[in-house]
Protein backbone atom coordinates (compact mmCIF):
# COMPACT_ATOMS: atom_id res chain seq x y z
CA UNK A 1 0.00 0.00 0.00
CA UNK A 2 2.72 2.23 0.86
CA UNK A 3 4.60 1.98 -1.76
CA UNK A 4 2.09 2.46 -4.62
CA UNK A 5 1.56 5.90 -2.31
CA UNK A 6 5.35 6.25 -2.79
CA UNK A 7 5.22 5.82 -6.42
CA UNK A 8 2.19 8.05 -7.33
CA UNK A 9 4.00 10.60 -5.37
CA UNK A 10 7.26 10.03 -7.25
CA UNK A 11 4.90 10.10 -10.73
CA UNK A 12 3.11 13.42 -9.36
CA UNK A 13 6.54 14.86 -9.09
CA UNK A 14 7.72 13.81 -12.24
CA UNK A 15 4.60 15.72 -13.89
CA UNK A 16 5.55 18.71 -11.67
CA UNK A 17 9.44 18.74 -12.63
CA UNK A 18 8.76 18.53 -16.17
CA UNK A 19 6.18 21.09 -16.37
CA UNK A 20 8.81 23.05 -14.81
CA UNK A 21 11.53 22.45 -17.30
CA UNK A 22 9.38 23.10 -20.03
CA UNK A 23 7.77 26.29 -18.98
CA UNK A 24 10.98 27.62 -17.46
CA UNK A 25 12.95 26.83 -21.34
CA UNK A 26 10.10 28.31 -22.82
CA UNK A 27 10.65 31.51 -21.50
CA UNK A 28 14.28 31.85 -21.61
CA UNK A 29 14.00 30.92 -24.95
CA UNK A 30 11.13 33.53 -25.75
CA UNK A 31 13.11 35.97 -23.84
CA UNK A 32 16.63 35.39 -25.32
CA UNK A 33 15.29 35.34 -29.05
CA UNK A 34 13.94 38.47 -28.82
CA UNK A 35 16.82 40.13 -26.71
CA UNK A 36 19.10 38.60 -29.39
CA UNK A 37 17.39 39.60 -32.43
CA UNK A 38 16.18 43.52 -31.36
CA UNK A 39 20.29 43.74 -29.55
CA UNK A 40 22.56 41.67 -31.52
CA UNK A 41 20.51 41.71 -34.63
CA UNK A 42 20.73 37.64 -35.24
CA UNK A 43 18.02 35.85 -36.02
CA UNK A 44 17.54 32.76 -34.13
CA UNK A 45 15.71 30.37 -36.62
CA UNK A 46 15.60 27.41 -34.45
CA UNK A 47 13.87 29.37 -31.33
CA UNK A 48 9.96 29.91 -33.05
CA UNK A 49 9.24 26.02 -33.94
CA UNK A 50 11.15 25.76 -30.90
CA UNK A 51 8.72 27.93 -29.25
CA UNK A 52 5.42 26.54 -30.80
CA UNK A 53 6.56 23.04 -29.83
CA UNK A 54 7.44 23.79 -26.44
CA UNK A 55 3.55 25.60 -25.77
CA UNK A 56 2.21 22.31 -27.11
CA UNK A 57 4.39 20.28 -24.98
CA UNK A 58 3.93 22.58 -21.88
CA UNK A 59 0.57 23.51 -22.43
CA UNK A 60 -0.19 19.33 -22.58
CA UNK A 61 1.14 18.24 -19.20
CA UNK A 62 -0.50 21.26 -17.92
CA UNK A 63 -3.73 19.51 -19.14
CA UNK A 64 -2.74 16.76 -17.65
CA UNK A 65 -2.18 18.48 -14.20
CA UNK A 66 -5.68 20.12 -14.42
CA UNK A 67 -7.10 16.30 -14.65
CA UNK A 68 -4.69 15.87 -11.48
CA UNK A 69 -6.61 18.80 -9.87
CA UNK A 70 -10.15 17.92 -11.15
CA UNK A 71 -9.69 21.90 -12.89
CA UNK A 72 -10.93 21.19 -16.22
CA UNK A 73 -13.26 23.84 -18.22
CA UNK A 74 -16.67 21.47 -17.57
CA UNK A 75 -20.39 22.76 -16.59
CA UNK A 76 -21.51 22.54 -12.84
CA UNK A 77 -24.91 22.77 -13.37
CA UNK A 78 -26.14 19.45 -12.50
CA UNK A 79 -24.17 18.58 -9.51
CA UNK A 80 -24.38 21.29 -7.48
CA UNK A 81 -28.64 20.08 -7.29
CA UNK A 82 -27.60 16.74 -6.44
CA UNK A 83 -27.25 14.93 -3.39
CA UNK A 84 -24.15 13.24 -2.40
CA UNK A 85 -25.10 9.88 -3.38
CA UNK A 86 -26.42 10.82 -7.18
CA UNK A 87 -23.57 13.48 -7.45
CA UNK A 88 -21.07 10.05 -7.42
CA UNK A 89 -23.24 8.47 -9.97
CA UNK A 90 -23.20 11.41 -12.24
CA UNK A 91 -19.26 11.58 -11.74
CA UNK A 92 -18.45 7.86 -12.42
CA UNK A 93 -20.73 8.34 -15.59
CA UNK A 94 -18.88 11.02 -16.42
CA UNK A 95 -15.73 9.74 -15.42
CA UNK A 96 -16.33 6.53 -17.47
CA UNK A 97 -16.54 8.66 -20.78
CA UNK A 98 -13.71 10.45 -20.16
CA UNK A 99 -11.40 6.94 -20.01
CA UNK A 100 -13.10 5.87 -22.82
CA UNK A 101 -12.50 8.60 -25.18
CA UNK A 102 -9.35 9.41 -23.90
CA UNK A 103 -8.35 5.61 -24.11
CA UNK A 104 -9.30 5.96 -27.52
CA UNK A 105 -7.62 9.05 -27.95
CA UNK A 106 -4.72 7.44 -26.78
CA UNK A 107 -4.75 4.13 -29.54
CA UNK A 108 -5.43 6.95 -32.20
CA UNK A 109 -2.53 8.93 -30.73
CA UNK A 110 -0.21 5.58 -31.12
CA UNK A 111 -1.01 4.63 -34.35
CA UNK A 112 -0.67 8.63 -35.17
CA UNK A 113 2.95 8.43 -34.06
CA UNK A 114 3.74 4.88 -35.77
CA UNK A 115 2.70 6.58 -38.92
CA UNK A 116 4.68 9.44 -39.09
CA UNK A 117 7.72 7.59 -37.34
CA UNK A 118 7.42 5.41 -40.92
CA UNK A 119 7.41 8.92 -43.24
CA UNK A 120 10.49 9.59 -41.16
CA UNK A 121 10.22 13.55 -41.61
CA UNK A 122 12.12 16.07 -39.21
CA UNK A 123 11.28 19.03 -37.37
CA UNK A 124 13.23 21.42 -35.14
CA UNK A 125 17.09 20.79 -34.56
CA UNK A 126 16.67 17.64 -36.86
CA UNK A 127 14.41 16.11 -34.11
CA UNK A 128 12.21 13.46 -36.13
CA UNK A 129 8.78 14.51 -35.88
CA UNK A 130 7.47 12.06 -34.22
CA UNK A 131 9.53 12.11 -31.57
CA UNK A 132 7.58 15.95 -31.33
CA UNK A 133 4.63 14.18 -31.45
CA UNK A 134 5.01 12.03 -28.60
CA UNK A 135 3.43 14.11 -25.96
CA UNK A 136 0.04 12.64 -27.56
CA UNK A 137 -0.07 9.44 -26.73
CA UNK A 138 1.78 10.59 -23.28
CA UNK A 139 -0.81 12.81 -22.33
CA UNK A 140 -3.72 11.03 -23.58
CA UNK A 141 -2.30 7.90 -22.09
CA UNK A 142 -1.97 9.91 -18.70
CA UNK A 143 -5.26 10.68 -18.88
CA UNK A 144 -7.09 7.70 -19.53
CA UNK A 145 -5.15 6.57 -16.73
CA UNK A 146 -6.09 9.49 -14.30
CA UNK A 147 -9.90 9.75 -15.09
CA UNK A 148 -9.82 5.43 -14.35
CA UNK A 149 -8.20 5.99 -10.72
CA UNK A 150 -11.05 8.46 -10.19
CA UNK A 151 -13.31 5.87 -11.20
CA UNK A 152 -11.79 3.45 -9.50
CA UNK A 153 -11.71 5.71 -6.14
CA UNK A 154 -15.84 6.50 -6.69
CA UNK A 155 -16.16 2.75 -6.97
CA UNK A 156 -14.31 1.70 -3.84
CA UNK A 157 -16.02 5.12 -1.43
CA UNK A 158 -19.81 3.11 -2.58
CA UNK A 159 -19.88 0.62 0.01
CA UNK A 160 -18.76 2.42 2.70
CA UNK A 161 -21.49 4.58 2.23
CA UNK A 162 -23.71 2.26 1.88
CA UNK A 163 -23.14 1.31 5.56
CA UNK A 164 -23.79 5.02 7.21
CA UNK B 1 -28.21 11.78 -31.59
CA UNK B 2 -24.57 11.81 -31.34
CA UNK B 3 -25.38 15.79 -30.42
CA UNK B 4 -27.96 14.98 -27.60
CA UNK B 5 -25.33 12.28 -25.94
CA UNK B 6 -22.88 15.01 -26.28
CA UNK B 7 -25.09 17.80 -24.32
CA UNK B 8 -26.18 14.91 -22.05
CA UNK B 9 -22.17 14.28 -20.96
CA UNK B 10 -21.39 17.74 -21.07
CA UNK B 11 -24.56 18.71 -18.62
CA UNK B 12 -23.78 15.47 -16.34
CA UNK B 13 -20.45 17.54 -16.12
CA UNK B 14 -17.77 15.59 -18.39
CA UNK B 15 -14.54 17.88 -19.34
CA UNK B 16 -15.76 19.74 -22.29
CA UNK B 17 -12.18 18.51 -24.30
CA UNK B 18 -13.83 15.07 -23.78
CA UNK B 19 -17.15 15.66 -25.39
CA UNK B 20 -15.79 17.80 -27.80
CA UNK B 21 -13.23 15.01 -28.81
CA UNK B 22 -15.83 12.61 -28.95
CA UNK B 23 -17.82 14.50 -31.30
CA UNK B 24 -14.99 14.72 -33.72
CA UNK B 25 -13.68 10.79 -33.01
CA UNK B 26 -17.53 9.72 -33.63
CA UNK B 27 -18.53 11.80 -36.56
CA UNK B 28 -15.06 11.07 -38.50
CA UNK B 29 -15.35 7.13 -37.98
CA UNK B 30 -19.35 7.27 -38.85
CA UNK B 31 -18.11 9.61 -42.06
CA UNK B 32 -15.48 6.46 -42.19
CA UNK B 33 -12.48 8.47 -42.03
CA UNK B 34 -9.09 7.28 -40.23
CA UNK B 35 -9.15 8.54 -37.00
CA UNK B 36 -5.59 9.76 -36.69
CA UNK B 37 -7.15 13.18 -39.21
CA UNK B 38 -7.74 14.17 -35.52
CA UNK B 39 -3.82 14.36 -34.43
CA UNK B 40 -3.12 15.83 -37.99
CA UNK B 41 -5.56 18.79 -36.55
CA UNK B 42 -4.08 18.52 -33.15
CA UNK B 43 -1.00 18.82 -34.52
CA UNK B 44 -1.47 22.35 -35.81
CA UNK B 45 -1.34 23.84 -32.91
CA UNK B 46 1.96 23.71 -33.11
CA UNK B 47 1.96 25.07 -36.45
CA UNK B 48 0.12 28.12 -34.61
CA UNK B 49 2.81 31.28 -34.61
CA UNK B 50 0.48 33.75 -32.17
CA UNK B 51 -0.77 31.10 -30.09
CA UNK B 52 2.80 30.74 -28.14
CA UNK B 53 1.61 34.11 -27.03
CA UNK B 54 -1.04 32.41 -24.70
CA UNK B 55 1.26 31.32 -21.86
CA UNK B 56 3.58 34.17 -21.71
CA UNK B 57 0.60 36.72 -21.24
CA UNK B 58 -0.87 34.80 -18.83
CA UNK B 59 2.22 33.85 -16.79
CA UNK B 60 3.01 37.69 -16.73
CA UNK B 61 -0.66 38.01 -15.79
CA UNK B 62 -0.31 35.12 -13.10
CA UNK B 63 3.38 36.89 -11.92
CA UNK B 64 1.38 40.24 -11.52
CA UNK B 65 -1.71 38.29 -9.63
CA UNK B 66 0.89 36.83 -7.17
CA UNK B 67 2.70 40.00 -6.40
CA UNK B 68 1.10 42.94 -4.48
CA UNK B 69 0.59 45.14 -7.72
CA UNK B 70 -3.31 45.12 -7.27
CA UNK B 71 -2.94 46.55 -4.13
CA UNK B 72 -0.89 49.19 -5.22
CA UNK B 73 -2.62 50.42 -7.97
CA UNK B 74 -5.58 50.14 -6.07
CA UNK B 75 -3.92 53.07 -3.50
CA UNK B 76 -2.95 54.98 -6.71
CA UNK B 77 -6.90 54.77 -8.27
CA UNK B 78 -7.90 55.94 -4.47
CA UNK B 79 -5.65 58.39 -4.15
CA UNK B 80 -6.92 59.44 -7.88
CA UNK B 81 -10.24 59.02 -7.69
CA UNK B 82 -10.80 59.02 -3.82
CA UNK B 83 -13.17 62.01 -4.00
CA UNK B 84 -15.91 60.82 -6.02
CA UNK B 85 -19.31 59.01 -5.29
CA UNK B 86 -18.94 55.31 -6.18
CA UNK B 87 -15.00 55.89 -7.01
CA UNK B 88 -14.53 52.46 -5.09
CA UNK B 89 -16.46 50.69 -7.52
CA UNK B 90 -15.37 52.20 -10.58
CA UNK B 91 -12.16 51.74 -9.65
CA UNK B 92 -13.19 47.90 -8.58
CA UNK B 93 -14.20 48.10 -12.41
CA UNK B 94 -11.05 49.37 -14.00
CA UNK B 95 -8.96 47.07 -11.79
CA UNK B 96 -10.33 43.84 -12.50
CA UNK B 97 -10.59 44.81 -16.22
CA UNK B 98 -6.87 45.17 -16.31
CA UNK B 99 -6.30 41.46 -14.46
CA UNK B 100 -9.12 39.86 -16.32
CA UNK B 101 -7.31 41.20 -20.06
CA UNK B 102 -4.02 39.06 -18.48
CA UNK B 103 -5.41 36.23 -16.68
CA UNK B 104 -8.50 35.54 -19.00
CA UNK B 105 -11.80 35.08 -17.53
CA UNK B 106 -10.02 32.20 -15.82
CA UNK B 107 -11.22 33.31 -12.04
CA UNK B 108 -8.15 34.57 -10.77
CA UNK B 109 -9.48 37.76 -10.76
CA UNK B 110 -12.35 37.13 -8.78
CA UNK B 111 -10.24 35.14 -6.48
CA UNK B 112 -7.38 37.51 -6.05
CA UNK B 113 -8.76 40.56 -6.77
CA UNK B 114 -12.21 39.58 -5.12
CA UNK B 115 -10.60 39.23 -1.27
CA UNK B 116 -9.60 42.40 -1.61
CA UNK B 117 -11.95 44.76 -3.81
CA UNK B 118 -14.82 43.02 -1.56
CA UNK B 119 -13.82 43.83 1.82
CA UNK B 120 -13.16 47.47 0.71
CA UNK B 121 -16.43 47.45 -0.69
CA UNK B 122 -18.72 46.42 2.44
CA UNK B 123 -16.29 48.24 4.66
CA UNK B 124 -17.50 51.64 2.29
CA UNK B 125 -21.00 51.11 2.86
CA UNK B 126 -21.76 49.53 -0.10
CA UNK B 127 -24.68 47.13 -0.33
CA UNK B 128 -23.77 43.40 -0.17
CA UNK B 129 -25.50 42.19 -2.91
CA UNK B 130 -24.16 45.82 -5.34
CA UNK B 131 -20.46 44.66 -3.96
CA UNK B 132 -21.16 40.65 -4.86
CA UNK B 133 -22.61 41.21 -8.27
CA UNK B 134 -20.42 43.70 -9.40
CA UNK B 135 -17.44 41.60 -8.19
CA UNK B 136 -18.81 38.63 -9.97
CA UNK B 137 -19.35 40.31 -13.48
CA UNK B 138 -16.08 41.93 -13.20
CA UNK B 139 -14.24 38.52 -12.57
CA UNK B 140 -14.89 38.06 -16.72
CA UNK B 141 -14.72 42.66 -17.71
CA UNK B 142 -12.13 43.29 -19.80
CA UNK B 143 -11.70 40.12 -22.43
CA UNK B 144 -12.39 42.64 -25.23
CA UNK B 145 -8.85 44.25 -23.84
CA UNK B 146 -5.77 42.97 -24.78
CA UNK B 147 -3.71 40.82 -24.49
CA UNK B 148 -6.86 38.94 -23.19
CA UNK B 149 -7.02 35.12 -24.15
CA UNK B 150 -10.08 34.68 -26.06
CA UNK B 151 -8.94 37.35 -27.53
CA UNK B 152 -6.46 35.71 -29.09
CA UNK B 153 -8.44 32.59 -29.91
CA UNK B 154 -10.84 34.29 -31.70
CA UNK B 155 -8.06 35.78 -34.13
CA UNK B 156 -6.57 32.36 -34.51
CA UNK B 157 -9.82 30.35 -34.88
CA UNK B 158 -11.41 33.05 -37.60
CA UNK B 159 -7.79 33.68 -39.02
CA UNK B 160 -8.50 37.93 -38.40
CA UNK B 161 -4.87 39.28 -37.24
CA UNK B 162 -4.45 39.90 -33.60
CA UNK B 163 -2.65 42.84 -33.59
CA UNK B 164 -5.91 44.60 -35.19
CA UNK B 165 -8.22 42.67 -32.49
CA UNK B 166 -6.38 44.19 -30.13
CA UNK B 167 -6.87 47.57 -31.36
CA UNK B 168 -10.82 46.76 -31.85
CA UNK B 169 -11.59 45.75 -28.64
CA UNK B 170 -10.35 48.94 -26.81
CA UNK B 171 -13.36 51.10 -27.78
CA UNK B 172 -16.43 48.43 -26.90
CA UNK B 173 -14.22 47.40 -23.93
CA UNK B 174 -14.31 51.14 -22.96
CA UNK B 175 -17.95 50.92 -23.30
CA UNK B 176 -18.71 48.19 -21.18
CA UNK B 177 -15.91 49.71 -18.47
CA UNK B 178 -17.56 53.05 -18.63
CA UNK B 179 -21.07 51.88 -18.09
CA UNK B 180 -20.32 49.97 -15.39
CA UNK B 181 -18.87 53.24 -13.85
CA UNK B 182 -21.83 55.29 -14.52
CA UNK B 183 -23.88 52.69 -12.78
CA UNK B 184 -21.37 52.41 -9.45
CA UNK B 185 -21.64 56.46 -9.57
CA UNK B 186 -24.97 56.77 -9.60
CA UNK B 187 -25.34 53.96 -7.11
CA UNK B 188 -23.21 55.48 -5.04
CA UNK B 189 -24.84 58.78 -4.96
CA UNK B 190 -28.10 58.04 -4.25
CA UNK B 191 -27.32 55.60 -1.16
CA UNK B 192 -25.27 58.51 0.13
CA UNK B 193 -21.70 56.61 -0.04
CA UNK B 194 -19.44 59.03 1.29
CA UNK B 195 -16.35 58.99 -0.92
CA UNK B 196 -13.61 57.24 0.73
CA UNK B 197 -12.15 61.05 0.77
CA UNK B 198 -7.96 61.49 1.24
CA UNK B 199 -6.60 57.94 1.27
CA UNK B 200 -3.25 57.54 3.48
CA UNK B 201 -1.17 57.93 0.95
CA UNK B 202 -0.84 61.07 -1.75
CA UNK B 203 -1.13 61.27 -5.89
CA UNK B 204 2.71 61.39 -5.84
CA UNK B 205 3.57 58.70 -3.46
CA UNK B 206 1.20 56.08 -4.85
CA UNK B 207 2.20 57.16 -8.43
CA UNK B 208 5.92 56.03 -7.87
CA UNK B 209 4.74 52.60 -5.68
CA UNK B 210 2.76 52.07 -8.78
CA UNK B 211 5.48 53.43 -11.85
CA UNK B 212 6.51 50.30 -13.37
CA UNK B 213 3.44 48.67 -13.37
CA UNK B 214 1.21 51.86 -15.41
CA UNK B 215 4.20 51.60 -17.73
CA UNK B 216 3.53 47.81 -18.45
CA UNK B 217 0.94 48.33 -21.66
CA UNK B 218 3.18 50.98 -22.72
CA UNK B 219 5.98 48.81 -22.99
CA UNK B 220 3.96 45.74 -24.48
CA UNK B 221 1.92 47.51 -26.83
CA UNK B 222 4.28 50.59 -27.97
CA UNK B 223 6.38 47.01 -29.47
CA UNK B 224 3.48 45.68 -31.12
CA UNK B 225 2.35 49.03 -32.58
CA UNK B 226 5.85 51.07 -33.26
CA UNK B 227 6.43 47.86 -35.26
CA UNK B 228 8.98 46.76 -33.72
CA UNK B 229 7.89 43.13 -32.95
CA UNK B 230 5.09 40.52 -33.27
CA UNK B 231 2.08 39.73 -31.19
CA UNK B 232 4.24 36.62 -29.47
CA UNK B 233 7.14 38.44 -29.53
CA UNK B 234 5.46 41.54 -27.38
CA UNK B 235 4.51 38.29 -25.10
CA UNK B 236 7.83 37.38 -24.30
CA UNK B 237 9.24 41.49 -23.42
CA UNK B 238 6.24 41.21 -21.12
CA UNK B 239 7.22 38.30 -18.70
CA UNK B 240 10.64 39.57 -18.92
CA UNK B 241 9.61 42.87 -18.04
CA UNK B 242 7.04 41.94 -14.83
CA UNK B 243 9.76 39.46 -14.22
CA UNK B 244 12.18 42.23 -13.82
CA UNK B 245 9.59 44.59 -11.63
CA UNK B 246 7.92 42.13 -9.63
CA UNK B 247 11.41 40.04 -8.77
CA UNK B 248 13.75 42.02 -8.63
CA UNK B 249 12.34 46.17 -8.64
CA UNK B 250 9.53 45.10 -6.58
CA UNK B 251 11.04 42.09 -4.58
CA UNK B 252 7.51 40.80 -4.18
CA UNK B 253 8.00 37.21 -5.83
CA UNK B 254 10.53 35.20 -4.71
CA UNK B 255 12.43 33.34 -7.58
CA UNK B 256 11.85 30.05 -5.28
CA UNK B 257 8.10 31.14 -5.94
CA UNK B 258 8.16 31.12 -9.73
CA UNK B 259 7.90 27.50 -10.41
CA UNK B 260 4.82 27.01 -8.52
CA UNK B 261 3.49 30.23 -10.30
CA UNK B 262 4.33 28.70 -13.62
CA UNK B 263 2.40 25.69 -12.91
CA UNK B 264 -0.47 27.67 -12.05
CA UNK B 265 -0.56 28.93 -15.49
CA UNK B 266 0.08 25.90 -17.81
CA UNK B 267 -2.95 24.16 -15.87
CA UNK B 268 -5.34 27.14 -16.90
CA UNK B 269 -3.47 27.43 -20.03
CA UNK B 270 -3.62 23.96 -20.97
CA UNK B 271 -7.33 23.07 -19.63
CA UNK B 272 -7.93 26.05 -22.75
CA UNK B 273 -5.49 24.42 -25.08
CA UNK B 274 -6.79 21.14 -24.97
CA UNK B 275 -10.37 22.36 -25.61
CA UNK B 276 -8.51 24.61 -28.40
CA UNK B 277 -7.00 21.13 -29.72
CA UNK B 278 -9.90 18.75 -29.45
CA UNK B 279 -11.89 21.61 -31.19
CA UNK B 280 -9.72 22.17 -34.14
CA UNK B 281 -10.11 18.26 -35.26
CA UNK B 282 -13.77 18.86 -34.92
CA UNK B 283 -14.17 21.95 -36.61
CA UNK B 284 -12.92 19.94 -39.39
CA UNK B 285 -14.82 17.37 -39.87
CA UNK B 286 -17.87 20.07 -39.77
CA UNK B 287 -16.07 21.55 -42.91
CA UNK B 288 -15.51 18.42 -44.56
CA UNK B 289 -19.36 17.65 -43.96
CA UNK B 290 -19.96 20.85 -45.82
CA UNK B 291 -22.00 22.06 -42.24
CA UNK B 292 -21.24 25.25 -42.45
CA UNK B 293 -22.54 25.53 -46.40
CA UNK B 294 -25.92 24.51 -45.26
CA UNK B 295 -26.11 26.19 -42.39
CA UNK B 296 -25.49 29.26 -44.76
CA UNK B 297 -27.76 28.13 -47.30
CA UNK B 298 -30.32 27.79 -44.47
CA UNK B 299 -29.64 30.91 -42.94
CA UNK B 300 -29.94 32.80 -46.06
CA UNK B 301 -33.12 31.25 -47.34
CA UNK B 302 -34.91 32.04 -44.35
CA UNK B 303 -33.29 35.60 -43.01
CA UNK B 304 -32.93 38.31 -45.48
CA UNK B 305 -31.58 41.52 -43.42
CA UNK B 306 -28.40 41.92 -42.01
CA UNK B 307 -30.19 43.53 -38.69
CA UNK B 308 -32.32 40.60 -38.65
CA UNK B 309 -29.71 38.15 -38.66
CA UNK B 310 -27.49 39.87 -35.73
CA UNK B 311 -30.80 39.73 -33.58
CA UNK B 312 -30.85 36.01 -33.61
CA UNK B 313 -26.95 35.53 -33.50
CA UNK B 314 -27.19 37.16 -30.41
CA UNK B 315 -30.47 35.46 -29.35
CA UNK B 316 -28.76 32.51 -30.06
CA UNK B 317 -24.95 33.15 -28.47
CA UNK B 318 -27.46 34.40 -25.30
CA UNK B 319 -29.12 31.07 -25.24
CA UNK B 320 -25.60 29.42 -25.65
CA UNK B 321 -23.99 31.07 -22.92
CA UNK B 322 -26.57 30.26 -20.59
CA UNK B 323 -26.18 26.62 -21.26
CA UNK B 324 -22.54 25.49 -22.14
CA UNK B 325 -19.48 27.12 -21.27
CA UNK B 326 -19.00 30.19 -23.53
CA UNK B 327 -15.69 30.02 -24.06
CA UNK B 328 -15.67 26.48 -25.76
CA UNK B 329 -18.87 27.23 -28.05
CA UNK B 330 -16.70 30.08 -29.08
CA UNK B 331 -14.00 27.97 -30.52
CA UNK B 332 -16.87 25.55 -32.29
CA UNK B 333 -18.83 28.04 -33.57
CA UNK B 334 -16.85 30.50 -35.12
CA UNK B 335 -16.12 28.97 -38.47
CA UNK B 336 -19.71 27.72 -38.27
CA UNK B 337 -21.17 31.80 -38.10
CA UNK B 338 -18.27 33.43 -40.33
CA UNK B 339 -19.17 32.87 -43.61
CA UNK B 340 -22.96 33.85 -42.89
CA UNK B 341 -21.36 36.87 -40.96
CA UNK B 342 -19.84 37.41 -44.56
CA UNK B 343 -22.96 36.90 -46.78
CA UNK B 344 -24.32 39.47 -44.83
CA UNK B 345 -21.31 41.80 -44.98
CA UNK B 346 -20.44 42.23 -41.50
CA UNK B 347 -16.95 42.13 -40.83
CA UNK B 348 -14.93 39.66 -39.12
CA UNK B 349 -13.43 42.17 -36.15
CA UNK B 350 -16.98 43.52 -35.45
CA UNK B 351 -18.29 39.32 -35.59
CA UNK B 352 -15.38 39.48 -32.69
CA UNK B 353 -16.79 42.03 -30.78
CA UNK B 354 -19.87 40.63 -30.50
CA UNK B 355 -18.40 36.96 -30.14
CA UNK B 356 -16.63 38.90 -27.17
CA UNK B 357 -18.89 40.39 -25.33
CA UNK B 358 -21.38 37.46 -25.57
CA UNK B 359 -18.69 35.82 -23.82
CA UNK B 360 -18.26 38.36 -21.33
CA UNK B 361 -21.82 37.96 -20.82
CA UNK B 362 -22.14 34.34 -20.89
CA UNK B 363 -19.80 34.18 -17.51
CA UNK B 364 -21.95 35.60 -15.32
CA UNK B 365 -25.16 34.23 -17.25
CA UNK B 366 -27.13 31.67 -14.60
CA UNK B 367 -27.02 28.75 -14.22
CA UNK B 368 -24.14 27.87 -15.51
CA UNK B 369 -21.86 30.78 -15.54
CA UNK B 370 -18.38 30.33 -14.67
CA UNK B 371 -17.74 33.34 -12.68
CA UNK B 372 -21.12 32.89 -10.58
CA UNK B 373 -19.92 29.35 -9.25
CA UNK B 374 -16.60 31.17 -9.03
CA UNK B 375 -17.72 34.12 -6.37
CA UNK B 376 -20.04 31.50 -4.78
CA UNK B 377 -16.86 29.18 -3.76
CA UNK B 378 -14.99 32.54 -3.30
CA UNK B 379 -17.41 34.53 -0.62
CA UNK B 380 -19.38 31.28 0.49
CA UNK B 381 -22.74 32.88 -0.66
CA UNK B 382 -25.45 30.65 -2.29
CA UNK B 383 -25.55 30.23 -5.77
CA UNK B 384 -29.04 31.70 -5.45
CA UNK B 385 -28.30 35.20 -4.29
CA UNK B 386 -25.18 35.53 -7.01
CA UNK B 387 -27.72 34.98 -9.58
CA UNK B 388 -29.66 38.20 -8.36
CA UNK B 389 -26.67 40.13 -6.87
CA UNK B 390 -25.35 39.68 -10.89
CA UNK B 391 -28.81 40.68 -12.46
CA UNK B 392 -28.48 44.27 -12.98
CA UNK B 393 -25.08 43.86 -14.38
CA UNK B 394 -26.00 41.90 -16.90
CA UNK B 395 -28.62 44.37 -17.86
CA UNK B 396 -26.02 47.28 -18.37
CA UNK B 397 -23.40 43.97 -20.25
CA UNK B 398 -26.95 43.51 -22.27
CA UNK B 399 -26.98 47.04 -23.15
CA UNK B 400 -23.57 47.57 -24.35
CA UNK B 401 -24.03 44.47 -26.26
CA UNK B 402 -26.66 45.68 -28.50
CA UNK B 403 -24.94 49.15 -28.99
CA UNK B 404 -21.91 46.43 -30.05
CA UNK B 405 -24.02 44.95 -32.13
CA UNK B 406 -25.61 47.81 -34.05
CA UNK B 407 -22.95 50.14 -34.07
CA UNK B 408 -20.15 48.46 -35.57
CA UNK B 409 -18.08 51.55 -36.41
CA UNK B 410 -17.49 51.50 -32.41
CA UNK B 411 -15.37 48.25 -33.02
CA UNK B 412 -14.04 49.55 -36.28
CA UNK B 413 -13.40 52.95 -36.67
CA UNK B 414 -10.05 52.41 -34.38
CA UNK B 415 -8.83 49.72 -37.04
CA UNK B 416 -9.18 51.79 -40.51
Amino acid sequence: MIRRRELIRAFERLEDGTLGLLVGTLVLVAIAQIVMRNVFSVSLLWAEPLIRHLVLWSGFVGAILATREGKHIKIEFLSSFLGQRARRLVSMLTNCASVIICFTLFVTAVRFVADEKQYGLKGVFDIPLWLLQLIFPVTFGVLALRFFVHLITHLRAIPQEGTD
Amino acid sequence: MTAALAVLLAVAGTPLFVVIAFLALFNFYVEGFDLTVVFIEMYRIAETPTLTAIPLFAFAGFLLAESGAANRLLRFSQALLGWLPGGLSIMAVGLCAMFTAFTGASGITIVALGGLLYPALLRNQYPERFSLGLITTSGSLGLLFPPSLPLIVYGIVSKTAVDKLFIAGLAPGMLIVLLLSLYGFFRGLRMGIAPTGESEVGIAESFRESFWELLLPAVVFGGIYGGLIAVSEAAALCVLYVLIIEVFVHKEIRITKLPRVARETMIMTGSNLIILACSMAYTNYMIDAEIPNRLLAFVNSHVDSKITFLLLLNLFLLAVGCMVDMFSALIVVVPLILPIAQSFDIHPIHLGMIFLTNLEIGYSTPPVGLNLFIASLRFKKPLLSLYWASLPFLGLLLAALLIVTYFPSLSLFLVD
